[in-house]
């Protein structure tokens, strides 16, 4: 059972798209009937390792072919399809470059082989990017791994392509890296390219998405904003934290109404469990005011992704 | 919040449990049972078992080579007794001694390339294996195979010979002589390969680099020493015969089986002592021990 | 573009720890010829040249096992490593990709392998038949570009490419071709050596090929094209997993 939103409706031809896309290795499946449409904008797919995640990548990114169904880029199938990677940038996950180049070399390399007209000033432009200037003469056998991240991310977007593929891009990127590349993608989405990232960390993903497609075991187990998602899940009731004047006054007021069936006092706030969030918001307020109770802090304590995620995990 | 938690640590301050890591108690197996583990587990995987099929497929496939010859005398004897001719196992290792190059070429690698790659020496070493056992199972499970690879055909070859006579039971105790020489000169065969290869193998821990300088030394150094007999007058030339792998080990088998070496071949041409080409053997393959060991025990993990 | 990702090719191979060996066996293969120059031997230096130099080491073993290395390795190492992903998402057609790699470890090979047949050559042939040794160049120049095809295309079929290779040179060219006849017919190293004999312009048997120096060329030709058209094939429809 999915829970899906419905995404901004993608003018003429979706950007990405899969169509009950399935791989299969023998008896392994690793993808299991996926189907997603996707626009400009940034979506992260996560998932655990193994889920499924890098396959799919690289189906769209027309390195493996479907067991069955399909990836279109742009309306065309990406399998067999050599004239797509105009508008296509992939990021592979693993390190290895060629280690006798230049950082500038490899990404002259990328520019001469989309052949771009100015193959060195659309070099340097990616180089400056990803930051990259003052290490591009040096070989990248003598990379560490986040500039080799980085340098990879630039020969990606040499020839500005309308889509970005990156296959765990944060892997191994220190904090400070990590926030400049999030920025710079983020300016590429809002310019109008469609960018799909794979990770299996959260943090990562609930920064930077704005949409999120969450694979696990090689199936869609839901996609969209994953706080919608969250108030989708209505099988599951709702964790709130409360932090008032008088805990212990307001928890056991609010646990007589029929909206709330759990309450706990954890130290230095009350966890409230409510299986109809619209119900007790307005209840909440108005008990507060009989009890003479200064509510000081309201949140859902489990609408993070984390909680999401382990949530779909576990099902 | 900092009073609650106070609070909360004072309630706790009590008893810890422990319900981590628990240490073991009873008997451990020693050393003597590590070396044999990993014996085994080296001598598998010298055969590809534990491993895909393609890893199986090359070893077998070679070992079925090397004992084709052996296999269709046999059939032959058994259908075709009038076809038969008798072929004596010091012959045999001319046929197949290319083959079981390759088998060393394809196993060698797979032995150490794999630790190295896969950096799981420090795993073997922090154990009750010393260095040394490390050493000895690798070096003992490709042995071990080559031996196998040798003397089963020969046994089969035997069995043909018998077959074909006239009685075959008579035939093999009339030649319970040429057992001690099949074995020993199976096994000086395999300790001189295995060990030659292993120590081209340990050098890198990309495969099919290690794979291509075993074949190649084998096949270049085997052809130089032909090449300097053939060119060299025969007094300076048959010295460098010694360099000859194939020869060596061709001499070593004639000498063995206390033969007169075959005719027209190099052996016969450089008309060394038979102890010459043990004594080459042996030293190659102490060199070789020597580089294995050493590499092995200045290993840093 | 061909161009560039030539060069880029050649360099690649070229800083690869083998080609270091295979130049030391270049070496040893001129030093062989020296020894021969300054030693008393009984052989004519025709003979010596064409059945002991060429024949018996730098075409059945020099020149397989530089193709060996250089052929296995051009697409094969890029495959597992995974920078074969920055040749295969570009918008080329897959042709102009295969192209410098096969054309690159031609030239390599040709290169170390002509050249040491060529200086060894010269210096073992003295004032024989010069024709000899220029044949063996021609024959080992065509020969080399029929291997790299092969193996090229042995790459693009299996993770193994270079042991099913070493089975190929070693026990079908070596092995089995001494014993059925037949077998010359497809093994390049016949082909090699009957078009080097054609060209020295020798009797046929000059090199033992007994092979015409047409048939000879044309099964390089056959054998060359097919494993081309084959390995673009397999080349276009190549899959790269995430995970070795």
């Amino acid at each position: 059972m999915t829970a899906t939103v419905a995404e901004a409706p993608v003018t003429t031809t979706d950007a990405v798209s899969v169509e009950s896309i399935s791989r299969w290795y023998g008896n392994v499946v690793a993808v299991n009937e996926i189907s997603f449409a996707l626009g400009p904008g940034i979506t992260g797919l996560l998932g655990p390792n193994g889920a499924g995640k890098s396959t799919l990548l690289h189906m769209l990114a027309g390195l493996l072919r479907p067991s069955a169904g399909r990836a279109t880029i742009l309306g065309e199938s990406t399998w067999a399809n050599p004239k797509i990677y105009k508008h296509i940038g992939f990021v592979p996950e693993r390190e290895t470059v060629y280690p006798f180049l230049t950082g500038l070399d490899f990404v002259k390399l990328s520019a001469r082989m989309h052949n771009l007209p100015d193959v060195d000033a659309a070099a340097l432009r990616a180089i400056e990017r990803v930051e990259m200037t003052d290490a591009m003469g040096r070989a990248t056998g003598g990379y560490s791994k986040g500039m080799k991240q980085r340098v990879k991310i630039a020969a990606a977007i040499v020839h500005e392509p309308s889509i970005l593929l990156l296959d765990e891009p944060f892997n191994g990127a220190d904090p400070r890296q990590r926030l400049r590349m999030m920025d710079m993608l983020r300016e590429m989405a809002a310019n109008g390219a469609t960018i799909v990232f794979s990770s299996h960390i959260l943090e990562e993903v609930e920064r930077l998405a704005e949409n999120v497609l969450v694979i696990v075991s090689g199936r869609l187990a839901a996609s969209g904003d994953f706080h919608a998602i969250r108030r989708l899940m209505t099988d599951r009731p709702h964790s709130i934290m409360l932090r008032s004047s008088d805990d212990r006054r307001f928890a056991s007021a609010l646990i007589g109404q029929p909206a709330v069936f759990g309450v706990e006092i954890v130290d230095g706030h009350v966890v409230l469990h409510t299986s109809d969030l619209e119900a007790f918001a307005l209840v909440a307020p108005r008990i507060a005011k009989e009890q003479s109770v200064t509510i000081y802090e309201m949140a859902p304590t489990d609408e993070s992704l984390e909680s999401v995620f382990s949530y779909l995990v576990r099902r | 919040m900092a009073e609650s938690s106070n609070a909360a640590q004072r309630q706790a301050a009590g008893s810890i449990y422990d319900l981590g890591y628990r240490s073991y108690e009873g008997t451990r197996l020693g050393r003597s049972y590590a070396f044999t583990s990993l014996f085994m587990y080296s001598f598998l995987s010298v055969w590809g078992i534990g491993r895909s099929f393609w890893a199986k497929f090359f070893p077998f496939a070679l070992a079925v080579i090397v004992m084709l010859p052996s296999i269709i005398l046999l059939a032959i004897a058994a259908l075709l007794p009038a076809e038969f001719e008798v072929t004596q196992p010091e012959e045999y290792f001319g046929f197949i001694a290319i083959v079981l190059a390759l088998f060393c070429a394809v196993a060698a690698p797979e032995l150490f390339g794999r630790d190295q790659r896969q950096k799981t020496l420090a795993l073997y070493f922090s154990r009750a294996l010393s260095r040394l056992d490390y050493a000895g199972a690798k070096v003992g499970a490709l042995v071990l195979s080559l031996f196998l690879v040798l003397v089963i055909p020969q046994i089969l070859l035997q069995l043909g010979n018998a077959v074909a006579a006239e009685g075959l039971t008579d035939y093999l105790e009339d030649n319970v002589d040429l057992y001690p020489p099949i074995v020993a000169s199976s096994f000086l065969i395999a300790l001189f390969m295995g060990c030659f290869s292993l120590a081209i193998a340990i050098q890198t821990s990309r495969r099919a680099f290690a794979t291509g300088a075993i074949i190649a030394s084998f096949v270049i150094l085997t052809a130089l020493g032909g090449i300097f007999v053939e060119t060299l007058d025969i007094e300076t030339g048959k010295y460098a015969l010694l360099i000859s792998p194939f020869d060596v080990l061709e001499g070593l088998t004639v000498w063995v089986f206390g033969v007169e070496p075959f005719e027209g071949s190099w052996v016969e041409r450089a008309d060394h002592p038979g102890a010459i080409y043990f004594a080459v053997t042996m030293v190659v393959t102490a060199v070789s021990l020597g580089v294995i060991l050493r590499r092995i025990l200045r290993m840093s993990v | 573009m061909i161009g560039f990702l030539l060069s880029l090719t050649v360099r690649q191979q070229v800083l690869r720890k083998s080609t270091l060996l295979l130049i030391g066996l270049g070496l040893l293969v001129v030093l062989v010829a020296f020894v021969y120059r300054i030693s008393d031997s009984s052989m004519e230096p025709d003979e010596w040249t064409t059945k002991v130099l060429y024949g018996g080491l730098v075409v059945t073993a020099m020149l397989p096992l530089t193709a060996l290395m250089f052929g296995t390795s051009v697409l094969g190492d890029e495959l597992e490593d995974g920078t074969a992903v920055y040749l295969l998402t570009k918008p080329l057609p897959r042709w102009q990709i295969l192209l410098p790699k096969i054309v690159a470890p031609w030239l390599l090979t040709s290169a170390l392998v002509g050249g040491a047949a060529l200086i060894s050559g010269f210096i073992a042939i003295q004032d024989g038949d010069t024709g000899v040794v220029i044949g063996a160049v021609v024959g080992l120049v065509a020969g080399a570009l029929a291997y790299i095809a092969l193996f090229v295309l042995l790459s693009l079929l299996t993770n193994h490419a270079l042991i099913v290779g070493l089975l190929y040179v070693f026990i079908w060219e070596g092995a089995l071709a001494g014993v059925f006849e037949g077998i010359r017919y497809i093994s390049i190293r016949h082909y090699t050596l009957g078009l080097s004999d054609a060209i020295a312009g020798n009797i046929p048997d000059t090199f033992n090929a007994y092979m015409s120096g047409s048939t000879a060329l044309i099964l390089i030709a056959i054998v060359t094209a097919t494993c081309v058209l084959w390995a673009n094939q397999r080349l276009q429809l190549i899959e790269v997993r995430e995970r070795p």
